[in-house]
Parts: structure tokens; sequence; C-alpha cells
């Protein structure tokens, strides 16, 4: 899967190694983004009336 | 097509286990890192704080600020001298809780915002700083980030909480959960919204807040506890 991507992706070797880099950058911090959003739904901190 | 389909369930599957370990496993690891610096930083806190001597004027009904003169104060012919200590920046460190029933032993970080409460329990601005009169509000998560609170459930009345400040070390009571919250088990259980558990109180106490139950935001558990020792505990307790 990630071989497919990186052969399909255009450029030099080093400008795909980078654009692969970023996009899995971008898709950790997506889902730790979604992680902290649905961790709200098991424990919000306990705040009250905030 | 299947195959397509099976792939989405494996990564959906992964994206969960992700969820589960983050959230119980790497959050925890978060909250000791923070706790770790803010148990450093305290005891530099406690020498820069500034603390003040302000008369105390008991207002009926309770108040969050000793140096409002109130309308019609209560006469006192001797003066009452309470220690005041200045407010922290909110996401700083000024003080710690212990409660040995439940083995917690934790520093407080002021503010209740999310990126406070990752640190450790937080003190809601506004309400008074523990050991001061009135009602001290400090919440703190029950199941990630330390799960500082994730046994206050099992607080009897009675049971002994130390709060330690700039000041010193202020001790609380936990008391029965009032009627208007109680459960058949004896908790104080309400709604994220029932800000009355965050309202003033007269004489001077403590209010834990938590998610309820565990693994769930829908509710909220709150223990109530009052001063029962500590360096104001005399004014304000007029013994």
């Amino acid at each position: 899967m990630l071989s497919t991507l990186y052969h399909r992706l255009p450029g030099p070797k080093a400008a795909r190694i980078t654009m692969l880099a970023a996009m899995a950058v971008v898709l950790l911090t997506l889902v730790i983004w979604s992680y902290e959003i649905l961790g709200d739904l098991l424990d919000s901190g306990g705040t009250v009336g905030e | 097509m299947i195959r397509g389909t099976g792939w989405i369930f494996i990564w959906f599957g992964v994206y969960l286990i992700g969820f589960v370990a983050y959230q119980l496993w790497f959050t925890n690891l978060l909250t000791a890192r923070d706790q770790s610096a803010l148990a450093a930083g305290l005891d530099a806190h406690y020498e820069e704080v500034v603390v003040e001597e302000v008369e105390y004027v008991p207002v009926p009904g309770g108040t969050t600020s000793t140096t409002v003169p109130s309308p019609e104060p209560i006469p006192d012919p001797v003066p009452r001298i309470l220690l005041v200590e200045a407010e922290s920046e909110v996401g700083e460190a000024f003080g710690q809780i212990r409660i040995p029933a439940i083995d917690l032993d934790v520093t407080m970080v002021e503010g209740v915002r999310r990126r406070d409460l990752k640190k450790g329990p937080g003190h809601l601005t506004g309400s008074p700083l523990p050991g001061q009169p009135g009602n001290a509000v400090v919440s703190g998560h029950r199941t990630t980030y330390g799960a500082p609170f994730g046994d206050l459930g099992g607080l009897e009345t009675g049971a002994r909480i130390e709060v330690e400040t700039a000041l010193g070390v202020h001790v609380y009571e936990v008391r029965e959960a009032p009627e208007r919250c109680r459960t058949d088990d004896g908790l104080c259980v309400v709604k994220p919204t029932d800000l009355w558990v965050t309202e003033p109180r007269e004489g001077a106490w403590l209010t834990l807040t938590t998610c309820h139950p565990k693994f769930s935001a829908s509710r909220r558990l709150i223990v109530f506890a009052e001063l029962v020792a500590g360096p104001n505990a005399e004014v304000i307790l007029g013994t």
C-alpha cells in the first residue's frame, strides 16, 4: 500500500519520500486530534459549567 | 470490493486500538512528565508568592472575597486576620492535594482549561483558593491523564483531604452528600451544568469534581469537604 502510493507520486526519490513523510505527519496529527475529541466523551476533566 | 472492505475494517481496528492505548496509557505518560516538572517548581513558587494579611469579615451565606466590604457586615469587636495568597497564573502549579484514603498525592494547577487539566487537578479560577473562606473548586480527570480523581467515588464521609499551598497545609474532611444530589450509594452525582455545586458557601469548603461514571463524561461526581484545620481555620471557623 505504501509502495503503491510511493510509485504514484511524481518527482525524484527524495521528493517522493519528503511527500510521504509530510502525509504521515498530517495523518498522525489528524488521528491524535480525533483521539482528543473522542477522549472528551470518555473523560472531559470533570469541570462543572465550563 | 470485499478486499477493500476488509482493509477498511482492519484500519478501523488499528485506529480503535490506537485510541485505547492513547487514552489509557499515553495520556498518563504525558501527565507524569508534567507532574514531575510542576512538583520541581513548587518550592520556588512557595517562596515567590505574595502573602498578605487582610481583615476577615464574614458575610452570611458565604463569600468568595474577604476584601470586598459587605453592606451588612456581622459586627466583630476583635479583628480577625486572614492570610491570603496571590492567585497563580493560569496553567501554573500552586499547591498539592493529598488524600491518604485513595493514595493520592499530586500537584494542582491554576485553571480548568483542557490543557490545564492534562497536567493535574485544576483550581476553578474565580473560586477562592483552598484555605480561604467560601467554596474552593478543584476539578480533575477520572480515567485519563493520570486519573488523579479516579478513586474519588471511594471516599467516605470524614475522610481527610490535605491541600498544601504557599500558606501551609489546609486540612479538610469529607462531608455527607447533600440530599439534592445523593444517589443510593451515598455519592453526589449531578449534571455537568449544575452550577450550584460551585456557588459560594458559608465557612470554608473544598469541592472536588470529576466525571461520572468512569469512562463517561455524561455526569459529574462531586465531593464536598469542609476545612477543619490549617493556617486560616481558626479565623474562618471562629474557634
